[in-house]
């Protein structure tokens, strides 16, 4: 059986602003990379929050079937949400502890949804520290925000 | 502090039927990954182990399994079918001293209020020997309630669960989370860690 690592990462120029969001799904058998995918996205006007999530759920919506698969992180935000904030959101029917609507519901929901499909194993990482596939993912999340980004109009 | 009746009496009733729908051990690549980070013959407790399916997976792995569990038809399941070696008892007579390389409690703590749980793990930690091996199993989520059928559940949020670890003198070494359907037959999110005394 394969191991199925996914490093995700998302980017934004300006917040908000024109955002991509990366991918870098790795199989390894006994540490040798039997295969790789690669996939991006971007949007004209989101934040990098948005992108970091719609990151993850890609990486988890891409499995086919249900999986055992670890996603590689560095969003803080991502973490704190996973690990803390999404079981009061649940409860509260996807309020803040203030009654305030969630901020980003739709992809916390979404990400939700994908999770419990998979046994996923998260793995937090600081960003831009030397991690080759975190930088790969931080390039892919790039190239889903190219086409997003403002002309180049020296004019202005 | 003693074991929950109402859940205790689910459990009476419904052994069976929570013995066919467990027939196979349910943790997968979790119960893997957690024999294969232990030497041959290491000598591990399942704490509420239920009809026995992860001790007798742990066992047939070349482990030395001793079992815990607080309902007495389990215990008289787990022996019937598996010839296990269990204690029935209730987690809070866990007081072995450094005799476990290893302890397995995969969805059996969710039973106990969440109050007792920094004990609980107190005796966990006492029970294992140095660099033990702690594999947990719960459901997220906050608070505590009972399920349609009368069982208690306590819920945490997986934070709050590094922090009761971290205070037991715990080192999480991995986490991993997904759902899946349970005996009331809905669908839950739950949490696993491996844990490093």
């Amino acid at each position: 059986m394969p191991e199925l690592t996914a490093y995700t990462d998302g980017a934004c120029s300006g917040n908000p602003g024109p955002g991509g969001w990366g991918v870098l799904l790795i199989a390894r058998n006994g540490g040798k990379i039997v295969k790789e995918r690669e996939l991006f996205g971007g949007e004209a006007d989101t934040t990098n929050n948005r992108m970091e999530l719609l990151a993850a759920i890609s990486a988890l919506d891409a499995l086919g079937r249900s999986s055992e698969i670890t996603v590689v992180t560095d969003s803080a935000y991502v973490k704190n949400g996973v690990t803390s904030w999404i079981h009061g959101w649940k409860r509260n029917g996807w309020k803040t502890s203030n009654k305030k609507p969630v901020k980003n519901v739709d992809l916390w929901q979404r990400l939700d949804t994908a999770q419990a499909r998979h046994a996923v194993r998260w793995e937090w990482i600081k960003g831009h520290a030397g991690h080759p596939e975190n930088e790969r993912a931080d390039a892919l999340a790039r190239q889903g925000m190219e086409p997003f980004k403002p002309k180049n109009s020296k004019a202005g | 502090m003693s074991a929950d009746a109402a859940t205790l009496a689910v459990y009476a009733s419904r052994a069976q039927d929570y013995a066919d729908l467990n027939a196979d051990s349910q943790a997968g690549g979790s119960l893997d990954r957690f024999v294969g980070a232990l030497p041959p013959g290491a000598r591990v407790l399942d704490l509420g182990c239920g009809p026995g399916a992860d001790a007798v997976a742990m066992r047939e792995a070349g482990l030395a399994v001793d079992a815990m569990d607080a309902s007495g038809e389990m215990v008289r399941l787990a022996r019937r079918l598996h010839g296990l070696n269990v204690r029935c008892a209730g987690f809070e007579t866990l007081d072995d001293v450094a005799a476990y390389d290893a302890v397995w409690a995969s969805f059996s703590l969710l039973h106990a209020p969440k109050s007792d749980m920094p004990d609980l793990l107190m005796r966990i930690r006492r029970a294992l020997r140095p660099s033990g091996l702690f594999g947990l199993g719960l459901k997220t989520g906050i608070g505590e309630s009972r399920d349609s059928l009368g069982r208690f559940y306590a819920f945490y949020a997986i934070n709050e669960l590094e922090q009761l670890l971290a205070a037991a003198d715990f080192t999480v070494q991995d986490m991993r989370t997904g759902a899946s359907s349970g005996l009331d037959g809905t669908v839950a999110p739950w949490v696993r860690i491996t844990a490093r005394a």
